[in-house]
């Protein structure tokens, strides 16, 4: 409860004081969670750095400038940013081979990585699940990463995606009986 | 317990440890720290040394950091809207007008706002004077206006929404002066000249300021209904005037203030005629200069066209209600949409010339007959105005050459996906 009084103090200091300092602090409290949420869904380390950076110089110009438009929650506010950056760069990266229906870019995105497990060698359990996460579908692989993995409550991930906590919880429940039964088959 | 219900514990508790335990899923602590010291000189730069002003909304979101977040918006922002709605009652309007005139649609001091306005109305319907409440209608119309605007010029993600809100609340205004209006004509007609003035030059300023708001806002701010409304209702007021004034012989006004009536009526319709037609010329030229193959703008461009506009110029029916989509060159794209706007521009010319003769009728006194053809050329320059707007939209995609750059997903928009 302190953190989250902490967290809206520092929002408001930003929003209406237009604070770098304050906003330093949220950069402090979100940069790693940021960070895990693009890079497991770009597996590159370079790239999953620039939009980082790219999410957090976006979110300020947004909080700044629009100091009147509500934001219940830094955290929902913040992902959402990145969802849609990541979506971007594939959306940027499928028109530069070809031109690809969103679909499709839904497709890469939720696939990204999985091809490249390479990079994460298999270095035991967790591992071996974070694998498996990947392969999911993105729907299950977001509510199980935002859940799960950065533990936010049920009610921030719905608003980070858009849904109804009851929708989340579904999503949340068979994500989970998918997430073992692939483990099992392994 | 149950198996399962110990593997999924099991589960759970791998994946909350993933973050601590698996290091590759972590940034490089120096890069966390470059990259703060990178972003704090960028947020610097921007950060301007003019204090922000004082709103409404900051002390909501002042509230808002001590309250749980169902708490705060279930029981204490209705009860912040109660007490600055009292607030504004009880104080004066000089202040309470003041302290939310910023306030925009989709905002909490816009309710408080509206309150204020509402107790004004209120306040000034007490007091009876009809031309009083006319003119403090159209004050309203203006405000909203001007409230679309600035939806508009600060680009939130909802901004079409928030401004069909205040448009919704603009035609509402106007429609309140109309009668309003009207009851002046009845029980003050030695007040009619001056609020008919009134009314006339907030028409065209709302006109100019929808105008603008749609020239920021793209294709998905719709202004055109609202514009017309405006229109409308002013002409409607001008005509009940003349047909009062030459219907029982008993003048209300003087003859030479019905003819400047009319004639402003004109020269408006004729004002908005002739942007209208430069709009479409200006269209018609970026058309033209776009090029037909480039690097950006493919020879050929599957199209789905979902323009109900498109549906009167018979040369294309092709396109209408297709839902598969049509491989076509670009050129003939170009040539389409360049005919449908040539069509506009004449039918522009052809409003004008209907004002002329309106110009004609008024010197000659007959000027009944005269708002009759204003109103003709009104409607058929509206009409154009859409033809316009439409193709603008389409002329848009083709010229800048971002057809690829679409939405993907957006079966609406004209030009849907382009494929070399």
């Amino acid at each position: 409860m302190k953190d989250l009084i902490n967290e809206k103090l520092l929002l408001y200091k930003v929003r209406i004081k237009r604070d770098p300092e304050a906003y330093g602090l949220l950069y402090d409290l979100y940069v790693k969670k940021i960070y895990r949420f693009v890079f497991f869904k770009i597996s590159s380390r370079e790239e999953a750095e620039d939009l980082t950076s790219e999410v957090f110089l976006k979110a300020w110009n947004y909080l700044v400038e629009n100091s009147e438009q509500e934001i219940r929650s830094f955290a929902s506010f913040i992902y959402r940013i990145a969802r849609n950056l990541v979506v971007d760069f594939y959306r940027e990266k499928a028109r530069r081979s070809s031109e690809l229906p969103l679909e499709a870019v839904i497709e890469i995105v939720a696939a990204a990585g999985a091809g490249e497990e390479q990079r994460l060698e298999v270095d035991g359990e967790i591992d071996e699940i974070m694998k498996v996460l990947k392969k999911m579908k993105l729907e299950y692989q977001e509510a199980v990463l935002l859940h799960y993995i950065e533990e936010l409550s049920a009610g921030e991930v719905a608003r980070i995606l858009g849904k109804s906590q009851i929708s989340v919880r579904v999503t949340l429940h068979r994500a989970l009986k998918k997430l073992k039964e692939l483990l099992e088959k392994k | 317990m149950t198996e399962t219900a110990v593997m999924s514990d099991l589960l759970k508790t791998q994946l909350k440890t993933a973050k601590k335990q698996n290091d590759r899923l972590n940034p490089d602590q120096s890069w966390v720290a470059q990259n703060r010291a990178k972003l704090m000189s960028q947020i610097n730069n921007t950060v301007s040394k003019d204090k922000p002003r004082f709103r409404f909304d900051y002390v909501w979101q002042a509230i808002n950091i001590f309250v749980p977040g169902r708490l705060a918006y279930t029981v204490v922002r209705p009860m912040a809207v109660f007490v600055l709605v009292g607030a504004v009652a009880t104080s004066g309007w000089i202040a309470s007008v003041g302290a939310t005139q910023n306030c925009l649609p989709g905002e909490i001091c816009y309710g408080v706002k509206l309150a204020a306005e509402k107790t004004q109305e209120l306040v000034t319907s007490v007091a009876g004077a009809k031309g009083q409440q006319a003119q403090m209608h159209l004050e309203f119309a203006t405000r909203r206006a001007k409230e679309v605007k600035k939806v508009v010029e600060n680009k939130a993600v909802d901004a079409p929404q928030r401004a069909a809100e205040a448009m919704v609340k603009l035609e509402k205004s106007i429609q309140t002066a109309n009668e309003a209006i009207k009851a002046v004509v009845e029980e003050e007609p030695e007040k009619i000249v001056e609020v008919v003035k009134g009314m006339q030059e907030t028409a065209k300023d709302i006109n100019q300021t929808l105008t603008v708001a749609a020239e920021q806002g793209g294709s998905e701010v719709d202004v055109a209904g609202t514009k017309q409304a405006v229109k409308d209702s002013s002409l409607d007021i001008v005509k009940t005037i003349v047909q009062k004034n030459e219907g029982d012989g008993k003048n209300i006004i003087s003859d030479e203030d019905a003819k400047t009536m009319v004639q402003t009526q004109i020269d408006v319709a004729m004002q908005d005629t002739g942007d209208m037609k430069s709009r479409a010329e200006d269209a018609v030229k970026v058309l033209e200069a776009a090029p037909i193959t480039s690097n950006n703008l493919p020879s050929d461009v599957v199209v789905t066209v979902s323009s109900t506009i498109l549906i009167s110029n018979s040369s294309i029916q092709v396109f209408v209600n297709s839902t598969t989509p049509i491989i076509l060159p670009t050129s003939t794209i170009k040539n389409v949409l360049g005919d449908v706007n040539r069509q506009a521009i004449a039918q522009g010319q052809e409003s004008q010339k209907t004002l002329e003769e309106a110009k004609v009728l008024v010197d000659g006194n007959h000027l009944l007959e005269a708002m009759g053809k204003v109103k003709d050329a009104t409607q058929a320059a509206e009409e154009a105005e859409r033809t316009v707007v439409e193709v603008k939209k389409a002329v848009d995609a083709v010229s800048s050459g971002v057809l690829n750059s679409q939405p993907v997903s957006t079966t609406t928009a004209i030009i849907t996906e382009v494929k070399k």
